[in-house]
């Protein structure tokens, strides 16, 4: 949210000063304006039009009470043409400052596109005005040429016999109309121009309601800007990841999306990877892939891992906030994992009820039936048990996991939530590695093309999806891939 | 101050008679400095034959009449100042004597202003050429594009193709090829305007090449760079050796003079008390102080820190220097170069003795303090 | 040949109180574009007069740190002279701009078109001064004077320094009611006496060099030491005047003259030379293509046949000197051993002294007896 704008300039008998604000009085105070200014602008001067190393570079202050961060470009612009050789002037921001805002109370008064108080929007808006002033300023001396840029606190005591800077309070009102005489009287080669403080308070208005402005500022320039949320570069999607939806796609997809990812949002089911998306869905892997990654940009999907039965996963530091119940979050389990419907959600809400209280109690030892509590099921992977063994273990146990949990669903939330981390398989050949480091092998020597894969830095997960293999038949692959018996290790990480 | 009002002093132009009589010998050489008004001749006249500095010309109030300098060196040469808006050849309310302003001309100085719109200037320069080649086709016709100060290189010399194509063109549509016309970029505030003055005394310089002979010997004998014979008031050099032109080496040796002429000034021009002599001479000395120096003339020399050149001086006559810059390392054989320099000196003042037989200069010795090498102001 | 042994003693007497590094602090102040940077960039950072047409304003203050011989440094303060800077210097950084301050200098533009304004922020910025740093010595400026015709500076000059003495007098009058001195000593002092001097300047003469050496004078640590050595080696070598240049401002820090030296008709001859010098080491850089702060030349002498010799030389690693004495060859070589002798004796003004003072004499004697030296010296 702007809560202020400004247009500074150094002036090269009173220097910096500001000419054109909105709301009025945010920065310095004006006549008939009695509320506060954001800041003390004498503090922050020397940041606004600062020394010649900060200039003509993006550079945010906060102002000392830490309430408001002042977002600028100050440029300056060498010629001789000006007094003193330079022409020094910045269009800033004031926004809230960033450490502030941590309680997200305020988030409802957030503009479109500025989801919080993150100032990354904020800073294109401030080059692009420095940019666009800049230009015009060298092509038609636009600012230098204004008449009626005159500091707005330019008040009697510094009225001097400057005729340039005599007119005090007035001055806004008095330039509003030299720029109207001057077009009416004056039709050729003037063009008509907008005051800057009016265009100010376009742009602080239009962004903050609609996070875009479209202001024509004279005749041959407009000023296009919007506030575009910032998001980090979303992560390298592989062929073997398993893309879940985040967002129900059938309700927001619509006929205007691209094709591509239409096609590849119908096949994202939680369970298909990449690879076979792809395949479904007839597109090219790496078209699918970049789909992918602009939906992951949005924060409507998230990669997982393919779901096997071979596979280990171990807990995290997470399972703590699980164990603790932190937010419900075992109930949301129960939500999400338990088979069969409506009557198993209600077998789990009582067993969630009484068991709790027993699985603490007897340690999971004697729960039964409905009472499991996801609890124990989560705490039990490890790594070298892959998730037959351990539903084996369960079962074994008299617990028939699979009557009530769906395990892929159990797994998928604990890796989701942070509970459970996958533990990958990776194969390490030792001759392949000594090869590699005395350079006598190189990754995209020919032979067999297992063999790149034993370096250690490849999962089974890759191999199995780039060489269509099983999981057992990678295993008997390689293991034909060896000439010494030894040689191949299995490594889980 | 004192040189405005010597200008002042001088009497008008249309009074062709009396200047007549003021001239000190006939057939001395005689410098016109012609243009549009304000293109900068008054300028030009006050730094190169007054010392004026450069910023002070802005205080010159622009001339109304015809002004005379003369400059009594080596040789003698008159410069008349003519004010812009004096047509000499179309003006039929006043007649001038346009032999008596033409006849002993040396050169005619064309100064047009760079900065300004020259259409008109080269138009009346052309018709001033036309003139003059009628009766006058020996005049050298120098022009000066001047200011141009603060132009970049590439509009400099683009201004000087435009001029130059114009008269050209212009002058051969009439027939005149071969005009004796120069063209030179000025500036008073470096030394081009030196420069470009230097080339034009030179042209009036009987046996200019002997001169350059001598000059070429020498740097040949003692492995000096570059050398020159500076006339010391006006900081023009009549002669150099035969080494390619380079304006950085002239600047340089043109400040060094300067140098010398100040502190000439101020340790040089003020009689010291006999006491003050007599102490110097008395014990344990034991002579009078003329036979104390080895060198009865100005000399100087200064070492550059970057690669060692030494760069000398020698006073020649009253008006004149030799002034060159040496090698590197070459400080260490300065006794043997003095005595080379001995000589060329004596050829010198001999040659002068024998090309200026109306103004004979008595050979410069030095007797009473601060006559030779002294400022202008 | 006088004994040189009274001067050694008197050197090793002064050697001994050679004081440490000084630190100074100089404000320099007046309206924008007065010409505080131009004068600033060509007496400390080489430039010349018409470079300085290419400065931009000074935002704020410029912080420098000038080291000034080896043992000044000068904490220049450039303040930038907008309104809206002197309106801060004089409330929120009041006592961090103007406490602890040894120097002021205030440069008023002689062209300035509203003089009024340009006293009333003078006299606050003497009031504030005088408030912080009672001891603080002001240099007053009338900058621009080139801009002035010439036979009306004199006149002109002189009526602006009325005016600012009267201006000076007045602020120092109310500052003295305000704030009565505390101590006891008030009444005898009669109010907070300035230490002021006024200069008429242009950058485009010498006038710069007498201002700023006449500045620097008074801060130069051990400048005792400095003429009493300088003295002793004028007489030495029978020289008729030395001076003693900083290395690269080329401001003189020091001088001495003979009798007949005194006798020069030429009294602005110390910032001629300075302004020479400094424009011939400019020539140098422009022939060499060197930078211009490094050093350009090494030796420089002039012979004037029997009116009198000259030499400036590169003297201790921050100094140059100059000599001008009688003419004669032996005298003139022998000078010059004996300048170069004594430069350990100088040694000090390079840094803090090491040890009580440098073993040996002034080889003085030397001056008597070298018309064989003379010879020898011509002929190497």
């Amino acid at each position: 949210m702007i809560q202020g704008i400004f247009y500074a300039r150094f002036f090269p008998r009173q220097g910096t000063r500001i000419v054109a604000q909105s709301p009025p009085g945010c920065i310095v105070p004006v006549p008939g304006v009695d509320k506060p200014c954001l800041f003390d602008f004498g503090v922050l001067q020397e940041y606004i039009i600062p020394r010649q190393a900060f200039r003509n570079r993006y550079i945010t202050v906060n102002e000392p009470s830490g309430k408001y961060s002042v977002l600028g470009f100050p440029v300056s612009i060498n010629d001789s043409k000006y007094d003193r050789n330079e022409f020094i002037f910045n269009f800033g921001l004031v926004v809230e400052a960033a450490a502030v805002r941590d309680g997200g109370t305020d988030g409802h008064d957030a503009g479109p596109g500025g989801d919080d108080n993150d100032q990354v929007p904020y800073e294109r808006v401030v080059r692009r005005l420095a940019a666009t002033f800049a230009e015009m300023e060298k092509q038609t001396g636009f600012l230098s040429q204004d008449q009626s840029a005159r500091p707005v606190d330019d008040s009697d005591g510094s009225g001097g016999s400057d005729s340039e800077t005599q007119s005090p309070s007035k001055a806004r009102a008095a330039a509003a109309a030299a720029v109207r005489n001057d077009h009416l009287h004056n039709p050729v080669g003037s063009y008509r121009r907008r005051p800057i403080e009016s265009l100010l308070e376009i742009i602080k208005e239009d962004l903050n309601n609609y996070g875009e402005c479209m202001i024509p500022v004279d005749d041959a320039n407009t000023l296009n800007m919007k506030l575009f949320p910032h998001h980090a570069t979303p992560p390298i999607v592989r062929g073997w990841h398993v893309p879940v939806a985040k967002v129900k796609f059938a309700d927001v997809v619509d006929p205007t999306w691209d094709l591509t990812l239409q096609r590849v949002v119908a096949h994202v089911d939680g369970v298909a990877d990449v690879r076979r998306i792809a395949q479904r869905a007839d597109v090219s892997l790496d078209l699918a892939k970049l789909a992918l990654r602009h939906l992951l940009y949005y924060d409507t999907v998230l990669l997982l891992d393919i779901f096997l039965f071979g596979a280990c996963y171990a807990p995290r530091p997470g399972i703590h906030d699980f164990v603790a119940n932190v937010g419900g979050m075992v109930d949301e389990c129960a939500n999400y994992v338990c088979a069969g419907g409506a009557v198993a959600v209600s077998a789990k809400s009582t067993g969630a009820d009484d068991g709790g209280g027993g699985a603490e109690g007897s340690s999971g030892q004697g729960a039964s039936g409905n009472g499991a509590g996801e609890e124990v099921l989560m705490t039990t992977f490890c790594v070298g048990k892959t998730v037959a063994e351990w539903l084996k273990l369960h079962m074994d146990a008299g617990l028939d996991v699979l009557r009530f949990v769906d395990v892929r669903r159990l797994v998928q939330f604990g890796v989701i939530k942070g509970c459970l981390y996958r533990v990958h398989k990776h194969v390490v050949s030792k001759q392949y590695l000594a090869a590699l480091a005395t350079g006598q092998a190189r990754p995209v020597a020919g032979g067999d093309p297992l063999q790149r894969y034993t370096d250690g830095c490849h999962t089974f997960d890759q191999i199995m999806t780039e060489q269509g293999l099983t999981d057992a038949e990678a295993m008997e692959k390689l293991k034909r891939l060896s000439a010494s018996a030894g040689d191949l290790g299995v490594i889980y990480k | 101050m004192e040189n405005r009002q010597r200008l002042e002093q001088i009497d008008s132009g249309t009074m062709p008679d009396a200047t007549a009589q003021q001239q000190p010998a006939k057939g001395a050489p005689r410098l016109l400095l012609m243009g549009q008004r304000r293109s900068g001749k008054s300028s030009i006249s006050s730094v190169v034959f007054h010392k004026l500095p450069p910023n002070e010309t802005l205080f010159i109030e622009s001339t109304a009449r015809i002004q005379k300098d003369s400059l009594s060196s080596f040789m003698d040469v008159q410069i008349w100042d003519f004010p812009g808006q004096i047509e000499i050849f179309e003006n039929s309310n006043v007649t001038f004597d346009i032999d008596a302003i033409f006849g002993e001309i040396g050169a005619l100085i064309w100064v047009i202003d760079a900065q300004d719109d020259y259409t008109e200037s080269v138009a009346r320069l052309h018709h001033t050429i036309l003139n003059l080649q009628r009766s006058y086709p020996q005049i050298n016709i120098e022009v000066f594009i001047h200011k141009v100060d603060g132009l970049s290189d590439d509009y400099k010399f683009d201004i000087q193709r435009n001029i130059t194509i114009q008269i050209q063109d212009e002058l051969s549509d009439q027939g005149i090829d071969n005009a004796p016309v120069n063209f030179h970029l000025t500036s008073i505030y470096d030394h081009s305007i030196f420069e470009a003055f230097s080339k034009v005394i030179q042209k009036l310089i009987p046996r200019l090449g002997q001169l350059e002979a001598m000059l070429t010997n020498l740097c040949r004998t003692c492995r000096f760079e570059k050398a020159y014979l500076f006339d010391v008031n006006t900081k023009i050099y009549i002669a150099t050796d035969n080494t390619p032109e380079d304006m950085s080496s002239y600047e340089i040796c043109c400040d060094f003079v300067d140098v010398i002429i100040d502190f000439t000034e101020v340790y040089g021009s003020w009689p010291r008390t006999q006491q003050w002599r007599d102490r110097l001479e008395g014990e344990p000395w034991d002579q009078p102080l003329e036979d104390q120096v080895a060198c009865d003339r100005a000399e100087a020399g200064m070492i550059l820190s970057d690669s060692q050149r030494p760069i000398m001086l020698r006073e020649v006559d009253r008006f004149l220097a030799l002034v060159a810059i040496m090698k590197e390392g070459s400080y260490d054989k300065m006794p043997q170069i003095n005595m080379n320099v001995d000589v060329v000196v004596k050829g010198l003042e001999e040659f002068f003795r024998i090309t200026k037989q109306k103004n004979i200069v008595e050979p410069t010795i030095m007797k009473g303090p601060g006559r030779p090498l002294q400022g202008g102001r | 040949m006088p004994s040189s042994t009274d001067a050694s003693i008197n050197q090793a007497a002064a050697q001994a109180q050679l004081k440490k590094v000084k630190k100074q602090k100089v404000l320099l102040m007046g309206k924008s574009g007065s010409g505080k940077s131009s004068m600033r960039s060509i007496i400390f950072s080489n430039y010349l007069a018409r470079d300085t047409r290419r400065l931009g304003a000074t935002i704020d203050i410029d912080l420098s740190h000038v080291k000034f011989l080896g043992n000044l440094t000068l904490n220049l303060w450039d303040c930038g002279g907008q309104e809206a800077f002197m309106e801060n210097y004089l409330s929120q950084q009041r006592a961090h701009v103007f406490s602890n301050v040894g120097v002021l200098i205030y440069v008023f533009d002689i062209e300035s078109r509203d003089v009024e304004r340009d006293l009333a922020t003078y006299v606050n910025i003497i009031s504030a001064l005088g408030q912080y740093s009672r001891e603080a010595k002001v240099f007053v400026l009338i900058h621009k004077m080139d801009l002035i015709q010439s036979t009306n500076r004199e006149a002109i000059f002189n009526q602006r320094v009325a005016v600012v003495r009267r201006k000076t007098a007045e602020a120092v009058a109310i500052l003295h009611k305000h704030q009565p001195s505390p101590s006891s000593l008030s009444e005898s002092e009669g109010g907070i006496d300035l230490d002021m001097h006024l200069f008429a300047t242009s950058i485009w003469d010498q006038s710069l060099y007498k201002a700023w050496a006449s500045i620097i004078h008074d801060l130069v640590p051990n400048l005792g030491v400095i003429e009493t050595q300088l003295a002793s080696l004028g007489v030495a070598i029978d020289a008729d005047e030395i001076l003693l240049f900083e290395r690269t401002s080329f401001l003189v820090v020091s001088r001495w003259s003979s009798h007949e030296g005194d006798r020069n008709p030429y009294g602005d001859r110390f910032e001629r030379m300075s302004n020479i010098l400094k424009s011939w080491k400019h020539t140098c850089s422009k022939f060499t293509g060197t930078p211009r702060n490094a050093e350009q030349f090494t030796e420089f002498e002039y012979k004037m046949g029997p009116t009198f010799s000259m030499f400036v030389t590169k003297f201790t690693a921050n100094t140059y000197i100059l000599v001008a004495m009688p003419p004669g060859e032996a005298r003139f070589n022998s000078a010059k051993l004996n300048v170069a002798a004594a430069r350990p004796w100088f040694k000090f003004l390079d840094g803090p002294p090491v040890s009580a003072g440098p073993p040996g004499q002034i080889p003085a004697g030397l001056g008597g007896y070298s018309n064989e030296m003379g010879g020898m010296a011509a002929e190497a």
